[in-house]
């Protein structure tokens, strides 16, 4: 029996746990136009049937429009798949031929009733822009574009993604292009790079890079001239999975399904041999092949700790080998202060990867694994299915561009705070070394010295409200995800109170570590998001912020102060928050879902008086 | 079992996934006509599927020639040899 058999009957069997693995193990070993056909009706059927358990990530939503100037429909079963592969549910809606223009005018059409959360403008100048293709043609299509992304953000706060363009196949002056100033060659690298500053002094406006795509796989393969002829598809059938993935990079951090640590071997992946056998001066780590393949792998991993991801090992050695070849290996890039976790011995990789996601205090869903062994890679998949493992090639040379292309590491803002969080936890380390030495927890949280600022979100704080939002899962009451434009529409209202906070202590900055969108309506106030980052859950933040709010929408008149609690696989952590501090159930729904009421004329949440708050009313 | 009914096996198995439907319900003759999935979409999906899977680019006039999986065979067949 075949496996899509097998799938089928499982299905059929209601064993829908069991029917999603073959699905996977389907596009795995097999991605492409056809298995994306298979796997997409089977998920589509699974989406209505199957229980939250049976799918190993929750399955998030993404509505995407494609405004679009060429034959796109052979791409969206891929990036279906894709997306699917990923628990992520994505609903499209496909522009009229060549209307992009028209479409993104048009804040009545179907377009905007789809209500999409990202738009894609998918352009080909020979449809869209013929003028790029003449002298001089560049400014006019660049206003053409400008034009269309600002009229789409008039009436949407979607993302937007577009495509830049690759040069013609061929140039009509030939040679004689270059000796122009306004040559066509000229005009398409004008073009482009108008389109990054264009994306660059917006918000939520991003550029796909389709040229470089097309120019890393060839421009002479990548292309297919007789079916842009016939039915205006320009892509060849070998270029449709990579042109899917490119737009994965966007959806992966766009649906907040980004990795947040790196888990990483040791032996034949981070250098070659075995440090047990080889001892440090046998292992292959250098600058120089054969050992320069493993020192690129590191050089990456060493980018994506700049990026805001946390390293950790995984690796069956004993601890001392390990750690000196760590410590003392002249060739290493990444050292003891890099990664966040260690786990080195002689247990399975399954268990280490959950014992780092508790170290972490992150979910094991957060966790990439990098292993050059399969057998290990396949005891992964199969015991934490939530983890994404990265599936290394047999060669050493394709580790590092491997590794680099994987979606789930992109992120489309980086904040300060990203750009710490390796120390941070760092510190955290010595927070928790604190933690065991004194007694109580109280005694705990005094010694901590912390300090909370409440800042309205200004635009310094808005890139990093919006990613608190799309990134919290734990401590998150409603877990609404919203774009930067969407909390600055809400900040900006009079009706709503906005405010992330910040947190600091005697062992360093937190940064902006929470986030409260209050709205006031008469005596009644509803907080429509409330979260709190891993990092400072449990040290009263969340009870002064809440504290705070509830005196502030009292001062405004208020006699309710309401909110729901909505449950996610991953929010129990604050399930009882509104019952701890006095709240009362007023309603439920269905799926669980608890409203919760206080009475703020009678009594405010108290604001633990180890922390010391300041409150500042402009950007500080 | 001939090259030709290998390849027609394979092209009814890639046409399923595609189309959504049972191999076990495509024959030969099966295509835009009696296939109800069957549509100008599905129809270049498949086409490009195909061109992936075999390692194969059609004219555009053959693309629009394939009224069924054994056509489709037969033209995939002749960019083989």
């Amino acid at each position: 029996m075949t496996v899509r058999e097998q799938t089928d009957l499982h299905i059929e069997a209601g064993e829908y746990g069991a029917a999603i693995h073959g699905l996977r193990e389907i596009w795995r070993t097999e991605p492409g136009s056809a298995a994306a056909g298979f796997v997409n009706t089977r998920y589509r059927k699974l989406a209505g049937l199957a229980a939250a358990g049976d799918w190993p990530r929750a399955l998030v939503q993404a509505r995407v429009a494609v405004l679009r100037s060429y034959t796109v429909e052979p791409l969206l079963p891929l990036v279906e798949a894709l997306c699917w592969q990923e628990g992520i549910q994505v609903q499209f809606h496909l522009g009229e031929f060549n209307a992009w223009a028209q479409e993104a005018r048009d804040g009545d059409g179907a377009v905007a009733r789809f209500q999409p959360g990202i738009v894609l403008l998918a352009l080909d100048p020979r449809t869209a822009l013929p003028d790029l293709y003449t002298p001089g043609g560049a400014t006019s299509s660049l206003a053409a574009v400008e034009s269309a992304v600002d009229a789409l953000q008039r009436w949407s706060q979607a993302r937007i993604i577009v495509t830049n363009a690759c040069p013609p196949e061929r140039l009509a002056e030939g040679l004689l292009d270059s000796r122009r100033p306004d040559g066509v060659r000229e005009q398409v690298a004008a073009f482009n790079s108008g389109l990054n500053r264009m994306a660059l002094a917006r918000q939520g406006v991003y550029v796909l890079d389709a040229q470089a795509l097309a120019a890393r796989h060839g421009y002479a393969a990548w292309g297919d001239a007789r079916k842009w002829h016939s039915v205006r598809q320009p892509l060849a059938a070998t270029s449709l999975l990579p042109m899917a993935r490119e737009w994965m990079r966007f959806l992966h951090p766009m649906t907040g399904r980004t990795a947040k640590v790196c888990v990483t071997d040791l032996d034949n992946t981070l250098w070659g041999g075995v440090i047990g056998e080889d001892g440090i001066d046998g292992i292959r780590l250098s600058s120089d092949p054969p050992g320069a393949h493993f020192q690129a792998l590191q050089q990456v991993l060493l980018d994506l700790y700049r990026r805001g991801i946390l390293l950790a090992i995984a690796s069956k050695n004993n601890p001392d080998d390990a750690l000196e070849a760590i410590t003392r290996h002249p060739d290493m890039l990444l050292r003891r202060e890099h990664f966040a976790a260690l786990q080195i011995h002689w247990h399975e990789k399954s268990q280490s990867l959950r014992a780092i996601a508790a170290e972490l205090n992150l979910g094991v869903d957060s966790l990439a694994f990098i292993d050059d062994n399969p057998v290990e890679r396949q005891q992964v998949r199969d015991n934490v299915p939530e983890a994404w493992v990265i599936e290394l090639p047999a060669d050493p040379a394709q580790y590092a561009a491997t590794v680099a292309a994987q979606p789930f590491f992109e992120r489309l803002s980086i904040t300060e705070e990203d750009r710490e969080r390796g120390s941070l936890y760092a510190a955290e380390r010595e927070r928790t070394a604190l933690r065991s030495e004194t007694g109580s927890v109280e005694e705990f949280l005094r010694s901590l010295e912390q300090q909370a600022d409440l800042l309205p979100v200004t635009a310094r704080q808005l890139e990093r409200a919006a990613q608190l939002t799309q990134k919290t899962n734990q401590f998150n009451l409603t877990t609404r995800r919203y774009s930067e434009a969407e909390v600055a529409a809400r900040a900006a209202d009079g009706n709503w109170i906005v405010r992330v906070i910040r947190v600091r202590d005697r062992y360093g900055d937190n940064g902006i570590v929470g986030l409260a969108m209050v709205s006031v309506d008469g005596d009644a106030a509803e907080v429509d998001t409330f979260l709190l980052s891993c990092r400072v859950i449990s040290r009263g933040v969340e009870s002064a912020l809440l504290g705070w709010l509830a005196a502030e929408v009292a001062g405004r008149g208020c006699r309710t102060l309401r909110g729901w609690f909505l449950p996610t696989r991953k929010n129990a952590p604050c399930k009882e928050f509104y019952a701890q501090h006095g709240f009362q159930v007023a309603r439920q729904d269905d799926a669980g879902g608890m409203l919760w009421e206080l009475d703020v004329s009678a009594a405010l949440p108290a604001i633990p008086d180890w922390i010391v708050m300041h409150t500042a009313m402009g950007d500080d | 079992m001939s090259a030709s009914q290998e390849l027609l096996d394979s092209i009814r198995g890639l046409a399923a996934d595609v189309l959504g439907v049972s191999a076990s319900a495509l024959t030969a003759a099966s295509g835009p006509d009696n296939v109800e999935a069957w549509d100008s979409v599905a129809h270049l999906n498949l086409v490009m599927a195909a061109e992936e899977q075999f390692g194969v680019s059609l004219d555009p006039s053959e693309i629009e020639g394939v009224h069924s999986l054994g056509e489709l065979a037969g033209v995939i067949a002749k960019h083989r040899q």
